[in-house]
């Protein structure tokens, strides 16, 4: 069967699409240097004792 | 767009505005961002015995610290306010990697732990902390579930001295049903661990019912003996009924003497008992010559008689970091 202009097309797109769909791959995140949550001072009280979490 | 973190096994695929399942890999317009990086929510000088490491430096205090997040979903979390909330619900401090050591020499700590929730899924912050306490002459201990993949491990791993890794059970259902992961990887990288030249000791968290039958410890102790080494410590620790998994009670003082006995009939040398008072559960002897080389009470040393990493009564090496 010859190939068509449409089929070439299509052909290309059917080839690309995984990589144009595909998400892009991050193993290390950039280091955000804005905390979602509250921040507040280090507590010097507070790491001179033990956690109370396990570890 | 769309961005897939490869840190874990769980491989992620993260819409723009959202997180990860550790909630702290965010997609920030098609980036992937750590979002606690350099924020720990809690900052704390414990013993070092407290991690449990009990071949690491005894009798010292250690700098630990976490943020919140963790990459698995265990139903028996100790520490579920931190490693399973957002971190727009936690206060946290501004503590950069490069102040880190600064602050553990202030509270006279030589070593620095990562610890509490999950290191591995604050990787970022873990890795250039222990670069910038590495840079210092500083130790690093890992307390880590050890669900990650290897290129990242073994990037990670040329900083750490220290690990205690948890071995939740030697059951890859286990790893599904309670803590929505897979055992393999946590086996490939404790030996990974070891084969860096980390320091790694192991925990087991006891649950009645769930891991505790003599089938369950003996496959735990073989897999140690023939992969990890029988001179590795490990450590059988209580669980306590808290989160997700109310409808247990605690573990039995008998069972963890089995679990101990059947560890040691395995051919572990160190085998210890947290979580509960046992007179000699802590304490470590010499596996030539059983003489008593370290007495603790709970998390204090009350004696340490090793010499130069050995026996001071017939010279047996005994392993670990001990100076």
């Amino acid at each position: 069967m010859d190939l068509t202009r449409r089929h070439f097309i299509r052909n290309v797109f059917l080839l690309l699409a995984p990589i144009i769909i595909a998400p892009r791959k991050w193993t290390r995140a950039i280091r955000a240097r804005i905390y979602p949550g509250p921040v507040g001072p280090l507590d010097p009280a507070q790491i001179r004792h033990p956690a109370k979490w396990a570890g | 767009m769309n961005v897939q973190c490869e840190l874990c096994p769980k491989a992620c695929i993260i819409a723009p505005g959202q997180s990860g399942e550790c909630r702290i890999r965010v997609n920030i317009d098609g980036t992937l961002a750590a979002v606690t990086y350099g924020h720990p929510c809690s900052v704390h000088v414990d013993p070092v015995e407290k991690k449990p490491m009990y071949h690491f430096l005894p009798g010292t205090g250690i700098l630990s610290l976490a943020t919140v997040g963790c990459n698995l979903h265990c139903k028996n979390c100790q520490n579920w306010e931190i490693s399973q909330e957002n971190p727009e619900n936690v206060r946290a401090a501004e503590l950069p990697p490069e102040k880190i050591p600064a602050l553990a020499v202030e509270y006279g700590c030589s070593s620095v732990a990562y610890t509490y929730s999950e290191p591995l899924a604050w990787y970022e912050y873990t890795l250039d902390g222990c670069i910038r306490a590495r840079e210092a002459r500083l130790r690093n201990v890992i307390v880590t579930a050890g669900y990650a993949n290897r290129p990242p491990l073994e990037k990670l791993f040329k900083y750490v001295d220290g690990a205690n890794i948890d071995i939740k059970a030697m059951s890859d259902q286990f790893y599904r049903d309670v803590c929505g992961a897979t055992l393999k990887p946590v086996l490939n990288a404790c030996v990974l661990a070891k084969s860096a030249g980390v320091w790694v000791e192991l925990t087991n968290l006891v649950i009645p019912t769930l891991n505790d039958s003599d089938d369950d410890l003996k496959k735990l102790a073989q897999w140690i003996v023939e992969n990890m080494g029988n001179d590795t410590p490990l450590h059988f620790s209580r669980f306590f009924p808290q989160y997700k998994m109310r409808n247990l009670p605690e573990t039995p003082a008998d069972t963890l003497d089995r679990a101990k006995q059947i560890a040691i009939a395995e051919g572990i040398q160190h085998v210890y008992v947290g979580n509960l008072a046992r007179p000699e559960g802590n304490n470590t002897y010499c596996p030539s010559c059983n003489r008593l080389v370290v007495e603790r009470r709970g998390f204090a040393v009350i004696r340490n008689e090793i010499t130069a990493g050995k026996c001071p009564a017939c010279g047996t090496e005994i392993k670990g970091i001990w100076i």
